[in-house]
């Protein structure tokens, strides 16, 4: 809001996640830096994801994201939420 | 050598444990996940994967380091894991890990799996018997970011049906559907308040004369298009037919014949006590609002012509009583009244002058500003 929406992402949706934004994928308009908690909360808002805000990743082009430092976001990055885990 | 894999195609365990094993290898430790057949009580039909593919692969490369950095023994590594549709009893996932010796292949199995349910991107849907709704697993060894009310292993938080009396629910719809409904009844009562607001200040526009006491606004707007005047405010004049102004007059008639009575009458009356109550005031009112002196003789006449003349002003453009109010009083006009009387020209000479003050960067004390045309 404060800062410009400049880049265009990808955000893809994993399984609960999935079914709840009813996608498997969007694109989304994001500032070129956004702190971890500004990203999970404009995702969580945007795609009806507040029920699992507290146990979701986000991981960027395929590394989940360290939370305590802001995010450098690029053109064209992928953006995945990643709910609690259940292979094997 | 590292083996890794997802894949729809059925588990083969011997082809599996035939990659990695080696000449030089006298162990191969081989983990296999099956499904379960039942959970809570509850007869699993169905087993569902997912994955994010390309996360995942590199999730299992990352464990694969892990493995020779710890384990430098380790020859080959395998790691299968199934997606989509799984049947009950079938292998989801086969981990193969070989080294000369037993000891090294048994521990980096087991350490394997371990992370590889802690850390690779992949999901498992459980399709229940009965009309027990599907439902996402999650792993304990997954470690989410600090939980603050995180429920153990399977209840998605987000199914109130489970908690809520079901006799309680008078809606069932989609989230979706139920958001729309409230966008819906929000715009119906904007669009309610809206043409109230109209009726109220613009009355004959769906109403008769008869139910202006109705309606609640002070102020009545009506647009009419005059030939003589650019404003198209309409005026609405009180005649009072009787009034305290009228009771004490000469003849107790007419306002004119009262006039003209008093005229004649009292030629050395000034307008002090002499003057009936309720004309005093009218004069005082008007004088006051054309700021002309007090008068003496004659006071009728004048008085009638000063609010002929309001009334015309008034009646060609109100919406502009305040400048020529303010014309007439020049000479009075106090620093208050000229403050809160500015003009659109003013202002706009105002904000220039202060710009162009803020761009020479010389503060001016503001008195210099507030002076009217």
């Amino acid at each position: 809001m404060e800062s410009e929406r400049a880049v265009i992402v990808k955000v893809l949706f994993f399984a609960q996640s999935k079914e709840l934004a009813g996608t498997r994928e969007a694109i989304i308009q994001l500032p070129q830096r956004i702190s971890y908690k500004e990203l999970l909360n404009i995702i969580t808002e945007t795609y009806n994801l507040q029920s699992l805000k507290n146990n979701i990743l986000l991981a960027k082009n395929e590394e989940v994201c360290e939370q305590s430092i802001d995010l450098e976001i690029k053109h064209e990055d992928i953006i995945a939420v990643i709910p609690p885990l259940s292979g094997g | 050598m590292d083996h890794l894999k997802l894949t729809e195609d059925k588990l083969s365990v011997e082809s599996i444990s035939e990659l990695v094993g080696d000449s030089s290898c006298g162990a191969i430790s081989v983990f296999i996940g099956t499904t379960r057949d039942n959970f809570e009580g509850k007869k699993v039909v169905k087993l569902e994967y997912e994955a994010y593919e390309a996360m995942a692969l590199k999730a299992f490369k990352d464990i694969c380091n892990e493995i020779r950095s710890k384990w430098p023994a380790v020859h080959g590594i395998a790691i299968y894991h199934r997606l989509g549709a799984v049947a009950c009893r079938e292998a989801s996932l086969v981990v193969a890990v070989s080294s000369a010796h037993r000891g090294p292949a048994l521990a980096a199995a087991a350490h394997c799996v371990d992370r590889l349910k802690a850390s690779a991107p992949v999901w498992k849907r459980e399709h229940y018997a009965g009309d027990h709704a599907p439902l996402w697993k999650e792993n304990p060894e997954c470690s989410p970011p600090p939980p603050p009310h995180r429920s153990p292993c399977p209840s998605p938080p987000h199914s109130p049906d489970d908690t809520t009396d079901r006799n309680l629910v008078q809606i069932n719809v989609s989230n979706e559907e139920l958001q729309q409904r409230i966008q819906n009844f929000i715009e119906r009562k904007r669009a309610q308040v809206d043409l109230s607001n109209i009726v109220d200040f613009i009355p004959g526009h769906c109403e008769t004369e008869t139910q202006d006491a109705d309606t609640c606004a002070r102020v009545r707007t009506q647009f009419v298009k005059r030939s003589d005047s650019k404003g198209h405010l309409k005026i609405r004049k009180v005649h009072n037919e009787w009034g305290p102004q009228l009771s004490r007059g000469a003849g107790g008639a007419g306002r004119e014949a009262g006039g003209a009575g008093r005229e004649a009458g009292g030629a050395g009356r000034e307008e002090g006590g002499a003057l009936p109550g309720g004309v005093a005031e009218r004069l005082r009112a008007a004088e006051e609002f054309l700021s002309v002196a007090p008068v003496g003789r004659d006071v009728y006449r004048r008085l009638k012509q000063v609010e002929d003349r309001i009334a015309e002003l008034q009646a060609i453009s109100p919406e502009y009583a305040h400048f020529w109010k303010l014309k007439s009083e020049p000479a009075e006009a106090s620093p208050e009244a000229a403050e809160c009387a500015f003009s659109a020209d003013d202002i706009a000479r105002k904000i220039e002058q202060l710009e162009r003050q803020a761009a020479a960067a010389s503060p001016t004390s503001l008195t210099s500003l507030t002076s009217p045309t």
